[in-house]
Formats: C-alpha cells, structure tokens, sequence
C-alpha cells in the first residue's frame, strides 16, 4: 500500500509539472490534438500508479517523451505559419455575407445544425444577424454581427468615460501581497489606515482589500459586509 | 519561455541519459546472466550430472550475480519478470541439490529464454518499432 501511495505522489507532483510546462490552456482553447495529448497523459500517469508490477520509469519516459515532442512543436508552430497551418489548420469563414458556405461546411465536416448551435452559443439566434462566421482552429466560432446588429458602445454614443483601471488586491484572506502593495505605490500604514476606518482590528481578519486607479478602497472583513471609501488619495 | 525551453532541454538530457544506462546495463546484466546459464547448460549437457559440485558452485554464482544486480533491473523491467527470472532461479538451485535432471533443465531452458527474449522485446530493432 505505501508503495502506491509514494508511486502516486512521485506521478502527481510529475503530471502537475508536465502540465504547468505545458501552458494553461483551458479545455475549450486547446487544438483537438493537444486535447487528446492530455487525456494520453491522464492515461500514460494511471499505469505505474494502478500496475505494481510496472516500473515507475515506464510511465515517466514516455509521459515526458511526449512533452518533450510538443514543446518543440509548439516552438516550431510559433516560428511557422505554414508548420502551424499544418498542425492546427487555418481558421475558416463558414458564414460570408452571401450565406453558409456549404463547401466550407463539408470540408470541417460539420453539419447545418452544427452550425446553428455555435452561433446559437456566441449568442446569435438569427441568420441574417450574421455577416461573417469563423471556425477557429480549437473548434470555437466566433460571429461578426451586422451593423444592424451590433451592440451600440460607448463611442457610438459619443460618451468621454474615463479609463477602467484593474484594482490591485493588497491584501487577500488576512495575507498582504507585498508585490502588489509595491505597485500600487502604498504601504503597510496605508493598510491599516482603511483597516481602522473600517473597524476592523487586524490584518488577518480581512477577507479582501483592493485599490483601484480612481482611488477606490473597497475592503471587506471576514463573514461581514464590505465597505468602500471613495476618491482615495495615494 | 527561457525557463520553460531549459527545462525540457534538461528532460531530453535525462531521457537520453536513461536510454543509454537502460541499453547499456540491462544489455550487460542479462548478457552476464545469459553467459553463465549457457555455461551451465553445456556442463550438464557434458557430464550430465546436476548433482554435481561444480555445477552447484556454478548455479550458485548464477544466483549471486543475479541477487546483485536484481535490484538495478527493478528500474527497467517488468518487475513480473524478474520475479519469474527469480522463481526460476531458485527452482534450479533447488534441483540441482535434489538431482532432478529433466526438472533442472527446463528451468534452465526457461532461464536462458528470459535472457535472451529480453533483447528481441526490448532492443531497439525494426521489428519492436513497428
């Protein structure tokens, strides 16, 4: 028993850091290739894990064969185009201002009804909504409405909104992320400044602190509500 | 990607590393282990006694050299195998002393074969690739 124990530690920290190796691709964004290099993966790491009688290097070899082979595919498609046309394919139009582009269809080999269920999911219940549909090379399709369609943004409405900034998190679940506090140009005393507007006795007892551009504090103590401060000066 | 394009330069390195140590000691090992099984087939094929002083002496070597380089070999191999190899090993040991011909020298047909059988499965050949 302690022997699968330790097989499957050694094979989880491996798998975790095949997988940090190879990028952070969600599911959906993976090539169909790179989804089945996964699950070959997942499978290669069961096998010294559920077979005793397997020596723990048999599965590692290969499992970092395969890494190996990807990263240089990877790194030959990303100096490539016609390497990563090979590899991935090419995104193509299956929807043009004429109409479905049947020959495209056939050559993706995906039918009508494919079709409507991915401009259905990009959130286009209409063909004529469409002018230009996309297959991209993980299988997404991406729509190009209409102007007719398209949704009216701020510029269209001549609107002079300032800049959305992203708020920096100082401190996270009583923890202060020194890094961010750095690039966000405050300090520990700036903390425990709002710390103490809010009530609130010690760092560790805050759930979330963030500071945003516009000079936003929003700080939020554990099992409370949050607080805001406005117009902050930093 | 600096980081990342070491690190898997660091894997290649280890990956050819462990192919050249797989190939070169399992090749030397099982050779090894192969030479003095032949040795003892042909002693007992010669004066085909089992019971033999000398040919306990020699099964005996066969048994240490295996017993020293059993644990190496657990890196490489189906560990099923070299239990088998094992089991085998000991059967001969234990006709030998009981003087049962026919008995030692199936086991030692089966020893032989582990041996040489290894490097038709495992060697790097055309037939194994395909």
């Amino acid at each position: 028993m302690l022997t699968i124990i330790v097989r499957a530690i050694v094979i989880y920290i491996l798998v975790l850091f095949v997988f940090r190796l190879m990028g952070k691709r969600q599911i959906g964004q993976m090539q169909p290739f790179e989804l089945v290099l996964t699950l070959i993966i997942a499978d290669l790491a069961t096998i010294p894990m559920a077979e005793l009688s397997v020596p723990v290097l048999h599965g590692i070899v290969p499992l970092l064969t395969l890494v190996v082979v990807h990263y240089f595919l990877t790194l030959i498609s990303r100096n490539s185009t016609k390497f990563s046309n090979f590899i991935s394919g090419k995104p193509v139009i299956v929807i043009n201002p004429k109409g479905i582009d049947e020959k495209a269809l056939r050559s993706l080999n995906i039918t009508v009804d494919d079709l409507f269920e991915a401009i259905r999911g990009a959130g286009y219940f209409n063909l004529e909504e469409v002018q230009y549909a996309i297959m991209e090379t993980n299988g997404t399709v991406n729509v190009l409405p209409k102007s007719d369609f398209s949704p009216v943004v701020n510029k269209d409405l001549k609107l002079k909104l300032e800049e959305n900034s992203i708020p920096v998190t100082l401190v996270s679940e009583g923890k202060i992320l020194k890094n961010n506090v750095n690039l966000a140009g405050v300090d520990k005393n700036f903390i425990e400044k709002f710390m103490k507007k809010a009530g609130i006795e010690k760092i560790s007892k805050i759930l979330v602190l963030t500071l945003n551009k516009s000079g936003t504090v929003y700080i939020q103590e554990k099992n409370k509500e949050f607080i805001t401060f406005e117009n902050v000066e930093v | 990607m600096r980081k990342s394009l070491i690190s898997v330069l660091i894997i290649l390195a280890l990956l050819t590393l462990a192919c050249i140590w797989e190939q070169i000691s399992v090749d030397k090992y099982l050779n090894d282990i192969y030479n003095q099984a032949l040795a003892i087939e042909n002693y007992v094929d010669d004066k085909e006694d089992v019971n033999a002083p000398e040919l306990q002496a020699m099964v005996e070597r066969l048994e240490a050299s295996w017993d020293k380089h059993e644990s190496m070999l657990c890196f490489l191999i189906n560990h099923k195998d070299i239990a088998d190899m094992s089991t085998q090993i000991t059967f001969l040991k234990s006709y030998s002393e009981t003087n049962q011909e026919s008995d030692f020298k199936a086991a030692l047909k089966v020893i032989i074969h582990y041996t040489d059988a290894y490097h038709h499965v495992m060697g790097i050949s055309l037939q194994n690739l395909i």
